[in-house]
């Protein structure tokens, strides 16, 4: 059996160092300023939380995204639904 | 008329944090691609334990490096790709706990645990697989923002469930897996996902629905990665051959083999070539059989992979009964079970096999029996506990 599950390509892309550094700093800048809204409007919209709690909730999706990033075909749907998942269980832990 | 409301804005030094995060992880990275490949090479094996305190491979970079070199060799080296995860994991137990944000430290340690219980289950040891991966689940189990990882570690363990028997745990999981790599479009685990529930159904016999399983994916017009497609078209190739369709099972055990060949995995490629045997057994065509299998068998063995050998010999062997030439089928069972005693395989493969040889030698075995051991020796992988029934074959 073979599951072609030795992830060798999701690694063989994580791992490649970057032509340009600096390139690659203000994608990363502008990924958090291009999606720090949505993400703060889904954590203030479903959980009785402050604005700063909200923040460090969203702080902590962006750094879950670093490794994951580059093979992400879609970075703006894998934040927000990495971001829902975390509000329904934190939503559980209220109720 | 509508208020809109303010766009939120996130202060500079956040922005900076995260770019701070990434700088460091791109340096590592950077570091760990010029001196991990180098110190392993440099240094034997056995000695690899006193590499966990070495300050070079204590970044999350160098973990990265690392699980791509085990990921890098689990096909072809599982026993290298198992030496090199427990490095990984020795490390990560000699880091300072504090030396990363918690959010990229608990991943990466988890993942070092999860490519452990990779490589343990391309070695047949499931049991030792299934705990690395439960440890690698408890330590990111406290941050739901690692929903992904975890959804990763969670399809490795549904996959491993699938080798212990476990098959409807297994589907829990899988679904899990499938609705959060849907929800994050991931098509490359999603994929995967698929994969493995057509695996599962055909352990479970049902061919058909696997089929159907595996060519709604090939179908689905999505950019699947080259070793996944490879995979794809073994397992469709091998369903075609359990049903009998002998074009359709070619075409696709012929693109898999080209697939692998291209990804440099001669390895994989002599598997789907290997089944391309079993395909000409099962539409009457023992001779050419045996012709294809021979060769294939040898390279097995020059690689050591003494079970594949075995399990290729066996299809000879029945190939060679079914053409009534009991004699070489005799000899061929006695190297096999030579093979397996000398490689210390499981025992109770060799007592089978023993048995077969017996069988043929007193002319009583039949092609069936010949099948019947090849299915249990494949078994023990996934049952090494199982005991041998003979339940049919035999002439008297």
């Amino acid at each position: 059996v073979n599951h072609g599950d030795s992830e060798s390509s999701f690694y063989l892309e994580m791992t490649k160092v970057p032509d340009d550094p600096h390139d690659e700093e203000q994608r990363l800048e502008a990924l958090y300023r291009d999606h720090f809204d949505a993400l703060m409007d889904i954590a203030l919209s479903e959980l009785k939380c402050s604005v700063s709690e909200a923040e460090k909730m969203v702080d902590d999706v962006f750094l879950a995204s670093l490794r994951h990033i580059r093979t992400t075909p879609d970075p703006h749907q894998w934040l927000v639904g990495v971001m829902t998942e975390a509000v329904q269980h934190a939503a559980k832990g209220q109720r | 008329m509508a208020i809109r409301r303010m766009r939120r804005s996130p202060s500079p030094e956040r922005v900076a944090g995260f770019a701070a995060a990434g700088r460091r992880l791109r340096t590592e990275r950077a570091a760990a691609a010029i001196t991990v490949e180098p110190l392993l090479r440099a240094t034997p094996i056995d000695e690899w334990a006193r590499l966990a305190n070495d300050s070079r491979l204590q970044t999350c970079g160098a973990l990265e490096r690392l699980a791509k070199i085990a990921n890098d060799a689990l096909t072809a080296r599982p026993e290298y790709a198992h030496a090199v995860a427990a490095l990984a994991v020795a490390v990560t137990e000699a880091m300072p706990p504090d030396a990363y944000h918690a959010i990229i430290t608990a991943p990466i340690w988890a993942h070092a645990r999860n490519d452990l219980g990779k490589a343990l289950r391309y070695l047949g040891r499931n049991d030792e697989a299934i705990e690395a991966i439960t440890q690698a689940e408890e330590l990111i189990s406290d941050h739901a923002v690692l929903a992904y990882d975890h959804a990763i570690i969670r399809f490795n363990k549904a996959v491993t469930l699938q080798e212990l028997g476990r098959y409807s745990e297994s589907l829990a999981l899988l679904e899990e897996c499938k609705h959060l790599f849907r929800k994050l479009k991931d098509i490359q685990r999603l994929v995967l996902c698929g994969l493995a529930h057509g695996v599962l159904l055909q352990r479970l016999g049902h061919h058909r629905d696997a089929l159907d399983a595996y060519l709604f994916l090939v179908a689905s017009g999505n950019d699947i990665q080259k070793e996944t497609r490879a995979a794809l078209h073994r397992a469709i190739g091998f369903c075609y051959v359990e049903l009998g369709q002998a074009i359709e099972a070619e075409v696709h055990l012929l693109e898999s083999i080209d697939l692998h060949r291209e990804l440099v995995q001669p390895i994989e490629a002599l598997k789907s070539d290997a089944v391309r045997g079993r395909l000409f057994l099962r539409i009457g065509d023992p001779d050419r059989a045996i012709r294809h299998l021979r060769p294939i068998r040898r390279d097995f063995l020059r690689n050591s992979l003494i079970e594949e050998a075995g399990i290729c010999g066996l299809e000879i062997t029945e190939a060679l009964l079914v053409l009534e030439r009991a004699a070489e089928a005799e000899n061929l069972a006695r190297k096999i079970v030579d093979e397996f005693v000398n490689a210390s395989l499981n025992t109770r493969a060799v007592t089978a096999l023993g048995y077969l040889t017996e069988a043929i030698a007193a002319r009583k075995a039949s092609a069936s029996l010949v099948n019947d051991v090849r299915e249990y020796v494949l078994s023990l992988r996934s049952s090494p506990e199982r005991e041998f029934n003979l339940r049919r074959g035999a002439t008297e």
